[in-house]
């Protein structure tokens, strides 16, 4: 079977599928995408998707039936090397990262991408939330060093875009196993309220009714206002806030909310925007665990592309996305975990079960890589 | 009627076709009103023995082997050697062409205004309880 490649239903779960294909160089293909909607195939988005995983890679074979509900897809060598991309729209510019923070370690020639587009949204996670929790956290499995930066140079909200976000990513040959199993203590809340072609007074208002919450446990919180002026502010109105809450021991979690898109549903008051973000992060400071939610399946494929030892990592609730991404590593590399759930103590508060994910690494090295 | 209690608690819905029955089954006794007594309390019961009973992680992740290997024999099952069987649309396929998207929003979030939840996290910062054998230090 394997020969032939791996199969899939649907449009669900795109990235994933075509993201470890392309790291396991199996040939993957996806049938009955959207083939009962009103409008079947793929979508602009997820051809724009496309085009990007065929920019940073060498020799990929994409063919696609003329109603777009079929895709086969085999990779080619991930290159790297400097990437421009326009990000169509109807995402955000986080579901496009997410992929490429996956594939950026593994690449022949260090990654520097320069993606166009909407930089903040609500269904995604921001380029903001994806700076300040992703990348500290692929930095503990040995990624890191100079050249590792992702920039908002220029924020665009949603629906317009305009953004430009710049991400660098160093190679790696190996990536280092990780014990994360004590998240530790949240020392300090920091986050980012933006706001573009709004008043910047927006962005006070925020941060007032926010730290009216979070202060009712902590006093070390501080949130920059940040106001994008100009050729820098894109082409939509729009503000919001991203929240982390760091641990002693370098864990972060996050929460996030932009305002409704321009004409789009009912507008929300930024006090509302504050005080609903602050909540949705005491939410996901409950969950608890070592990575957050949304970066579950990164902290994930990381530990089962690590050297040939055990990684372990505590995690919150498993999201539906996650538990997917499990089984797609297990399609893919044939790696299953250990799953344990961890219940708390009876006198701790500490927030909900846990899960304490098991694996041990492929050993997977970046043949890519030219040795120096 | 309902829109109140199901508020209270998620397994309601689960108790409520059993109360619509009681409701309106033609037997009547002197107890055919009890059943509204504490129904808050017996909700929540069953939800607690719901969430107890919750299956392994790793059969819901993996599902079990078996079932993984015969499920291609099934879909060419035919009748007659000439129709083929259609199923109804499995609970996956439902999700198959729905959103991609690594956010994890829960349905039902926790009410973060009352003091309970509040404090059920307090240990998670530096400001709460610290173990024994560690200090802030």
């Amino acid at each position: 079977m394997a020969s032939h490649g791996l199969d899939y239903d649907g449009c669900n779960f795109f990235r994933q599928r075509l993201v470890l294909s392309t790291l396991s160089g199996k040939r993957v293909k996806i049938k009955n995408i959207r083939s009962r909607d009103d409008n079947p195939g793929l979508r602009d988005f997820e051809a724009s998707f496309i085009r990007l995983l065929d920019k940073v890679t060498n020799g990929s074979r994409i063919e696609i039936n003329q109603t777009g509900t079929v895709l086969f897809y085999q990779p080619g060598l991930l290159n790297g090397g400097s990437v421009e991309h326009d990000c169509n729209p109807q995402r955000s510019i986080g579901y496009y990262l997410e992929a490429l923070l996956m594939l950026a370690p593994f690449m022949k020639n260090s990654l520097k991408a320069t993606l166009k587009g909407v930089t903040n949204d609500p269904v995604d996670p921001t380029v903001d939330l994806l700076k300040s929790t992703a990348l500290p956290l692929m930095k503990k499995f040995g990624i890191d060093g100079e050249g590792f930066d992702l920039k908002v140079v220029k924020r665009g909200m949603a629906p317009g875009g305009g953004g430009e976000v710049l991400f660098t990513c160093p190679v790696r040959r190996t990536i280092r196993p990780v014990q994360l199993t004590d998240p530790g203590k949240i020392k300090r809340i920091r986050g980012v309220a933006y706001s573009v072609r709004v008043s910047p007074q927006m962005a006070n208002r925020i941060v007032e009714s926010t730290r009216a919450v979070l202060n009712q446990f902590i006093p070390d919180i501080y949130i920059f206002t940040d106001h994008m002026k100009g050729a820098n502010s894109g082409k939509s109105p729009g503000f919001g806030l991203t929240l982390v809450a760091e641990t002693l021991s370098g864990s972060f979690f996050s929460a996030e909310m932009s305002s409704t898109p321009q004409g789009q549903g009912d507008p929300i008051l930024p006090e509302d925007l504050g005080r609903n973000c602050a909540k949705l992060l005491l939410e996901e400071i409950h969950r608890g665990g070592c990575v957050d939610s949304p970066n579950q399946s990164l902290a994930l494929l990381l530990m089962t592309l690590g050297q040939q030892d055990v990684s372990k990592v505590l995690l919150g609730p498993l999201s539906p996305y996650t538990i997917e991404f499990l089984r797609h590593i297990r399609d893919f590399f044939q790696i299953m975990f250990k799953i344990e759930v961890q219940k708390p103590l009876e006198d701790e508060r500490k927030g909900g079960d846990k899960v304490l994910m098991t694996c041990v690494g492929v050993g997977y090295s970046n043949i890519n890589k030219t040795l120096k | 009627l309902n829109q109140s209690s199901s508020e209270i608690c998620p397994a309601f819905k689960t108790y409520k076709k059993r109360w619509i029955w009681i409701f309106f089954s033609p037997v009547s006794s002197s107890g055919a009103l009890r059943w509204k007594d504490c129904l808050q309390q017996k909700a929540s019961e069953a939800f607690l023995r719901q969430q107890a009973a919750a299956p392994n992680l790793r059969k819901l992740v993996y599902g079990s082997v078996a079932e993984a290997g015969d499920s291609g024999e099934d879909e060419e099952e035919e009748l007659g050697g000439l129709f083929r069987v259609s199923r109804p649309q499995k609970s996956k396929k439902f999700t198959a062409n729905s959103l991609d998207c690594s956010r994890f929003d829960p349905e039902t979030s926790h009410n973060w205004d009352g003091e309970e939840m509040l404090n059920s996290i307090r240990d998670c910062f530096v400001t709460g309880k610290w173990e024994e054998g560690q200090d802030a230090a």
